[in-house]
């Protein structure tokens, strides 16, 4: 049988389903965003249309909740990075037990599953921003760490001895040499981590209060405490338009270490 | 820094809270007063005598193995077929679920699963949570399904085997472990979804994060703790069981 074929019914299952899921959500959540609320029961008045929960995203309050949602999720981005580059740099080198020991504590907030933090940080921390922000960073941290680790171990850093070698300062050789090299990576991570932070949920709406309040767990009080779901749809397109922004976003090219 | 001490402050840094929350539920006192004078399991003991909560667990397990067991079926194939000839958009598309806010992705499917039977909505959360775990499972068969199954395979074909008999004498206890931790993985995170649990499960079949998500978000409940350190032993568990198929010969 001809290759591309077989390669097309091999992966016609997972890819199905991935259509089948997503797609539905993305005609739905449009549909439901133009509509007007329902009175009663219903998701929405059906024949109904309006541009108002754009209207009032995009002015006010609603400018307010993007722009604290865009702002909560480049502080989580950073606290990723901060914390994630310090834990993962000296394991480029590691093999065997000790980077399997590593790893696995790398995933371990994943691993371990959200409800446990969220409940120790409930308890500890008082109520607000720093508090969802703490737990975002905690829950995004496993990813972020995965995707540098992957990079970081696909790079020769014989290099950074080479250049000791032929004369070059420590700072010299961090700035030149290994910043650039591991730049793709912290581009990936912090990628990721911008991108789940903008729908961050969990943190803000468990941890931080009404003050804290992010595009996703808005979306999820219209919702189900205000049964405004065409205001709830119209911020989940607004979400997957940015979060999708985010992903396809590319770093410059000087910055993967090709030509301009 | 030496390894160890970077790995045991990697380690205080990360489980700290999860080590906080097992300390809280061990508690007698409600009100998780710090320092803790006392241990007790009371509020392990009330999980248990709660027969909500009691349902709870097994259809949190139940959910979690179907999802994993299907990311499984699903992923075997596909990571075949991008092992034999990788692609620029099939790897991308098959972990786009992953990329997509929970919550717009619940938000999204709600409306439509709002009309079906209880089963039904638990068969599109299984498939959900399935997609979601799809990357983890494509990542670990891709250390076993390589040119050198191909090549063995071939070699099968050669010495007369069918297609057939090469790939469950020859493949499958190859990419067996492969498949084990896969699914145990993919169980893992499906046991820890709770945002998808949020939209999609059905309120007849409440699993466990649906079931805390009433007291986390108002007063938080002793035996909240319980059930959160419940589920972490749990996924410990999985990586365990994971971390020995691996490592059988």
């Amino acid at each position: 049988m001809n290759p591309g074929r077989v390669k097309a019914w091999l992966t016609a299952p997972a890819l199905g389903l991935v259509v089948a899921l997503v797609l539905p959500t993305v005609v739905v959540l449009l549909r439901l965003a133009f509509c007007r609320p329902a009175h009663g029961t219903g998701f929405y008045q059906p024949g109904s249309f309006t541009l108002e929960h754009f209207q009032r995203l995009f002015s006010g309050d609603g400018v307010a909740l993007l722009a604290f949602t865009l702002g909560f999720a480049l502080a989580v981005a950073a606290g990723v990075l901060l914390l994630v580059c310090p834990l993962v740099w000296p394991m480029r080198h590691w093999q065997g037990g000790w980077l399997l020991a590593g790893a696995l504590l790398l995933l371990a907030p994943r691993l371990a599953g959200p409800l446990a933090p969220l409940v120790a940080l409930k308890r500890v921390l008082p109520q607000g921003v720093l508090a969802a922000w703490l737990a975002e960073v905690y829950l995004i941290l496993p990813y972020a760490a995965l995707v540098l680790l992957g990079h970081l171990r696909g790079v020769d850093w014989t290099v950074l001895e080479t250049a000791r070698g032929l004369g070059a300062r420590r700072s010299q050789v961090l700035r030149r040499i290994a910043l650039p090299l591991a730049l793709p990576g912290i581009w990936l991570a912090g990628q990721l981590a911008l991108g789940w932070g903008l729908g961050a949920f969990l943190g803000p709406e468990l941890l931080a209060g009404p003050a804290g309040r992010t595009l996703a767990s808005d979306l999820h009080h219209q919702a189900f405490d205000n049964s405004r779901w065409p205001l709830a749809a119209a911020e989940g397109t607004v979400l997957l338009l940015l979060v999708g922004l985010v992903f396809l976003a590319r770093p410059p090219r000087r910055w993967l270490g090709e030509a301009p | 820094m030496n390894r160890p001490l970077l790995v045991t402050s990697g380690a205080v840094l990360l489980l700290a809270p999860c080590l906080l929350t097992a300390w809280l539920a061990f508690s007698p006192d409600p009100f998780f007063t710090l320092p803790i004078q006392a241990w007790s399991t009371r509020w392990f003991i009330a999980l248990a005598g709660d027969p909500q909560w009691r349902l709870a667990l097994p259809r949190s397990l139940c959910l979690a193995l179907a999802s994993g067991l299907l990311a499984v079926g699903l992923g075997l194939p596909a990571a075949i077929a991008l092992a034999r000839s990788p692609s620029r958009w099939i790897l991308p598309a098959l972990v786009l679920p992953g990329c997509l806010p929970p919550v717009a992705w619940g938000l999204g499917l709600m409306p439509v699963v709002a009309g079906l039977e209880p089963l039904a909505r638990l068969g599109v959360l299984v498939v959900a949570d399935a997609l979601l775990g799809l990357p983890v499972v494509l990542l670990v068969l891709r250390l076993r399904v390589d040119k050198t199954l191909f090549g063995l395979l071939e070699t099968a074909r050669g010495l007369g085997a069918s297609p057939f008999q090469a790939w469950i004498r020859i493949g499958l206890p190859q990419v067996l472990p492969s498949l084990m931790v896969g699914w145990l993985l993919a169980a893992t995170l499906a046991l820890h979804e709770p945002v998808l649990c949020l939209f999609l499960c059905p309120a007849e079949w409440e699993t466990l994060p649906a079931l805390a998500w009433p007291t986390l978000r108002s007063s938080l409940t002793p035996v909240v703790a319980a059930a959160a350190t419940v589920t972490t032993c749990l996924g410990l568990v999985f990586c365990g069981l994971a971390w020995c198929s691996w490592h059988r010969r």
